[in-house]
């Protein structure tokens, strides 16, 4: 065996790269994130070819003396802690001390930095690990870090770098995180010498929300402010309807530090519940503020991952603020349910902002435009050649001689609805006049046998009537639930479950919450467990399989509302069978009431798969599409 | 091939098998029927490769062959074929012509070769048993079904044993669908030859055999052989395929030995249940049944519908018992019991109540409470 031997620094901090450096986006995180420690408000980053040749961070940050330079780039060296009680409470963004070194010894470095004070900057070269210049040179206030040819000396780690475009997605993205979290500083970004993105000072956070998430989301996105003692969840959380198939327009930051966390992922869905379709993910820019010593940022050495003490009451938090200020956003039910414009671009990467004052456009008068409008309104909005009885609602056999499939014909568009392609940007729903509601409405009648026309205060609306009555019945079978006594049918063959280790640990914790829907499952020795009854409204379902597919479910999210979301599943589907179908004529009373009921739920926007219950298209969207007003 | 035979006795024959042909499947064939003819008889064979019917009839032969045809479209060409006999031509090509004169059909057949094998059992030791007999069995254990989605193979199928009972052999049936339990006992003659294994016939080919038995036979031949359940008449067999696993231990449940009988009448309990199942629904079906000193009170609470409360006068001396139960497992039982005073057997709130007839204990019908919390 060969003898054992301390590594020398150079292959230690390489190492350490390992961990730290994984792609040019990781060198401009930590790059940019000491120049934010440094108390920069102007950060400009370079990169060419996708960093693979060149990075450059330059700020306008406190400096360093000749000194300090030469000791940052040496490994375990930082200004940023002192004591192993700094380190259970960090408040900076680095604080581990390895990043400078483990860059420098993957790449051709080079530092120039100067403090205010001082005359002079100082100049450190290093190539690959090792120190080739240290030298006083004239340098602007700050630092200004290069790091030229990464991996220029670890060709493996070189191999996995991605297209040059796929580097520069990933910085982009990383820098439009840091941005989101501080809003007062200037950040720039120069790829091949282009200027592709520019986060101005002048930035509030909602207005760099709708520079990172794209433009459309304007209107539709909702503040998010909830908090406890220690905890605080402020943000912005778009409209169900601004769904991805993915979860990366959710940027999650905890102490300002941008992170992934699957656990608040999961969290911020539970606080869509209801709203969004399975498998979507919504756009959220959330921020925790939460005690230092209440979350461990050092987990690993990237510091994208964090771990909460008391992560249930976290996510909790989480869950309801988003539910809230999605709560808040749907009393406006018109604008809530007013189509979004597609606006927002692909990669929710925007175009710098044509107009900067777009609050400030015609509708800042839009309560007393509505006034003056509303008998006028009401004359538009008079459906020229249908003919119409005095309620307004149209009654499909009113026209003599005409069979009603033909008559229903007439209402089916040759070409399906003009969408709503134009930008309302100049529309801010906290403007609008709030909403009368929609049981007030006036009908117009059912088309296509399927959805149900209204015109209410906000305009013209499309309900759909299954969704709609689905949302309906769903409330009323949940309530219902609620009221009624658990019934379990005992089973005369107990079904018998075998459990790994882990499994048994998951069950026990919530033996007793499946006893309140009426699961009655007893330990039977070891890691063997017994089923003896099962709620009433499955009882002819398996069991077994049933109480894995939870068990799977509760070690996957680690949280146990997870009995709740069967139960409610359950109910979905019983909603689903007992509502009434498209296709299926409604008369203007069921009409009538269905409004009703509805306007009566807790979430009527959506039914309880989340697809919306109605779409509605306000005054200026219609003039819009009709040209009266460009 | 060309023969000819009776309308009405085939439109008999083939109207029972509709149900054995009729099943979804991707394998199309099994929807057919086989025809054989051979001297001055035809054959009918057909099988879901689960059950399998086998008949033979008189006919009238002009030439042999076998064809394999739509089973529904040729039983509703024969059905309504105005003349009593009906003439069968193989044209050619596989093409069946069906009538002569002016009703005549042409049908597409299928490949006779494709058609599933029938599984050539032979040496079966069979018992007679009562066609009556059988049919209860059937009928008992069919009433507890399953649903759509089913695996457990011990709701999927009924238990057949051997059981001795005051010093008597019978032939038990057994079937559960974990809520409740109806066991049969029927006597048999011979000697009853049981493989090791639980015999366990699935539901499916039982209400297939409860057709093929009519009750103007007198006996039926049954045998277990080659992992199937084979039921015989003069000129018909009918071949179930028994499903392979464990059945659970169902003995402990049957046992009424340390309750107290409550003697009741059948048909007034019957129509108790019924009335207070009006106020069940598809998400409340619970029934409390509250068993006090000479009296039974029965009621349910429906938040939705209303209430209803029933008072049965019962020779009922031991504790206060208060339990939940589904009453439509009690009219189904009820259903079953052929005689008008029963037993009915109830111990305490958890535990399940057994009901039977109140002079034998030939049918034992067993229902698990339910939990209110």
């Amino acid at each position: 065996m060969p003898a054992i031997r301390i590594l020398p620094e150079i292959l230690s901090n390489q190492i350490a790269a390992g961990e730290v450096v994984e792609r040019p986006a990781s060198v401009v995180k930590e790059l940019v994130e000491n120049s934010l420690d440094a108390g920069a408000t102007h950060i400009t980053i370079e990169v060419v070819k996708g960093g693979k040749s060149l990075i450059r961070v330059s700020d306008n940050g406190s400096g360093l003396s000749r000194d300090d330079a030469l000791l940052a780039i040496e490994r375990y060296a930082t200004s940023k802690i002192f004591s192993k009680e700094d380190l259970f409470s960090i408040s900076t963004m680095g604080f581990r001390g390895e990043a400078l070194p483990s860059i420098a010894s993957v790449s051709k470095f080079r530092m120039v930095t100067k403090r205010g004070d001082d005359n002079a900057g100082t100049l450190v070269d290093i190539s690959g690990g090792k120190l080739v210049n240290v030298e006083e040179t004239g340098a602007p206030d700050g630092t200004m870090v290069e790091v030229k040819q990464l991996f220029f000396n670890t060709p493996a780690r070189k191999k996995f770098l991605k297209s040059d475009n796929t580097e520069i997605s990933h910085i982009s993205d990383l820098v439009s995180g840091l941005a989101l979290s501080h809003p007062k500083i200037q950040f720039r970004l120069f790829s091949n010498q282009k200027l592709v993105k520019n986060f101005s000072s002048l930035h509030d956070p909602f207005q760099r929300s709708v520079h990172i998430l794209g433009k459309g989301v304007q209107q539709k996105l909702y503040p998010i402010d909830h908090q406890n003692d220690e905890i605080r969840v402020k943000g912005f959380c778009a409209h169900p309807s601004f769904s991805r198939s993915s979860s990366g327009r959710i940027f999650l930051f905890v102490n300002h530090r941008l992170i992934y966390d699957r656990g608040l992922v999961s969290a911020v869905l539970r606080g869509y519940q209801g709203r969004l379709m399975k498998g979507k993910y919504p756009m959220v820019i959330l921020f925790l503020d939460i005690p230092f010593d209440q979350v461990d940022v050092n987990v690993h050495p990237s510091k994208r991952e964090v771990k909460f003490y008391n992560y249930q009451q976290v996510y909790q938090m989480v869950t309801l603020g988003i539910s809230s200020a999605l709560m808040r956003a749907q009393e406006q039910m018109g604008s809530y349910s007013q189509k979004p414009v597609d606006g927002v671009s692909k990669h929710g990467v925007s175009q710098p902002q044509r107009d900067s004052k777009p609050f400030q456009k015609p509708y800042q008068e839009a309560g007393k435009v509505s006034i003056r409008d509303w008998g006028n309104q009401t004359l538009v909005s008079e459906p020229v050649n249908t003919p119409v009885q005095k309620s307004g609602f149209i009654r499909e056999n009113d026209r003599p001689g005409t069979p009603v499939a033909q008559d229903r014909a007439e209402f089916i568009p040759e070409k399906p609805l003009p969408e709503n392609t134009g930008k309302s940007d100049s529309l801010d729903m906290t403007f609008e006049p709030a909403d009368a509601g929609i049981s007030g409405a006036r009908i117009l009648g059912q088309v296509m046998g399927t959805y149900i026309l209204i015109e209410s205060v906000s305009g013209l609306t499309l309900i759909d009537q299954h969704a709609a009555h689905e949302r309906i019945m769903y409330e009323a079978l949940k309530h219902r639930y609620g009221n009624l006594d658990v019934i379990s049918q005992n089973l005369l063959v107990p079904e018998t479950i075998e459990l790994s280790y882990r499994e048994v640990d998951a069950l026990e914790q919530c033996l007793e919450e499946l006893a309140l829907l009426g699961f009655i499952i007893e330990p039977f020795g070891d890691t063997t467990f017994v089923i003896r009854a099962l709620p009433s409204m499955i009882d002819e379902k398996q069991a077994g399989p049933l109480i894995q597919e939870i068990i799977e479910r509760i070690l996957a999210e680690k949280n146990r509302s997870v009995t709740e979301e069967w139960l409610e599943e359950t109910l979905i589907l019983s909603a689903c069978h007992r509502s009434v179908r498209a296709n299926q004529s409604m008369g203007e009373l069921e009409i009538r009431q269905l409004l009703k009921d509805l306007e009566g739920c807790e979430n009527p926007m959506h039914c309880p798969h989340g697809r919306p219950t109605m779409i509605a298209w306000g005054q200026p969207d219609l003039e819009k599409m009709f040209k009266r007003q460009v | 091939m060309k023969f000819s035979f009776d309308k009405k006795k085939m439109t008999d024959v083939l109207a029972r098998i509709q149900g054995l042909t009729s099943r979804k499947t991707n394998l199309s064939i099994t929807s057919d029927i086989l025809v054989h003819a051979t001297g001055n008889s035809i054959s009918i064979t057909a099988n879901d490769l689960e059950t399998v019917f086998h008949g033979t009839y008189d006919a009238h032969v002009e030439s042999e062959g076998i064809l394999s045809i739509h089973s529904r479209k040729f039983f509703e060409i024969i059905k309504e074929y105005p003349d009593e006999d009906v003439l069968i031509n193989e044209v050619e090509n596989r093409w069946v012509e069906i009538g002569k004169g002016d009703s005549l059909f042409h049908i597409v057949s299928s490949d006779y070769e494709n058609f599933p094998e029938t599984p050539q059992i032979t040496d079966v030791p069979f018992v007679e048993i009562k066609a009556a007999e059988l049919k209860k069995m059937v009928d008992v254990s069919s009433v507890v079904g399953f649903s759509g989605e089913e695996k457990r193979i011990y709701v999927l199928g009924s238990l057949l044993e051997k059981v001795e009972r005051e010093e008597c052999l019978f032939l038990r049936i057994v079937s559960t669908d974990s809520r409740r339990l109806h066991c049969y006992d029927a006597p048999y003659e011979g000697d009853l030859v049981l493989p090791n294994e639980s015999i366990i016939i699935p539901k499916k080919g039982l209400s297939e055999l409860g057709k093929f038995i009519s009750l103007n036979d007198d006996t039926l031949k049954i045998g277990i052989k080659d992992n199937h359940f084979i039921v015989q008449k003069e000129n018909e067999s009918m071949m179930i395929k028994l499903l392979e696993g464990e059945y659970p231990d169902y003995k402990p449940v049957i046992n009424f030995e340390s309750m107290v009988p409550i003697e009741m009448d059948k048909t007034l309990f019957s129509t108790v249940l019924k009335r207070v199942s009006i106020l069940t629904s598809e998400d409340y079906k619970s029934v409390i049944f509250n068993f006090n000193e000479n009296e039974l009170l029965v009621t349910i609470t429906n938040p939705e519908i209303g209430e209803s409360k029933e008072k049965v006068m019962i020779g009922y001396t031991g504790e206060e018992v208060k339990t939940a139960f589904n009453p439509k497992y009690f009219v189904d039982a009820l259903g079953v019991i052929d005689k008008e005073n029963i037993s009915m057997y109830i111990k305490d709130s958890k535990s399940p109540c057994i009901i039977k007839p109140y002079d034998n204990d030939q049918l034992i019908c067993v229902i698990m409470a339910m939990h209110i919390s």
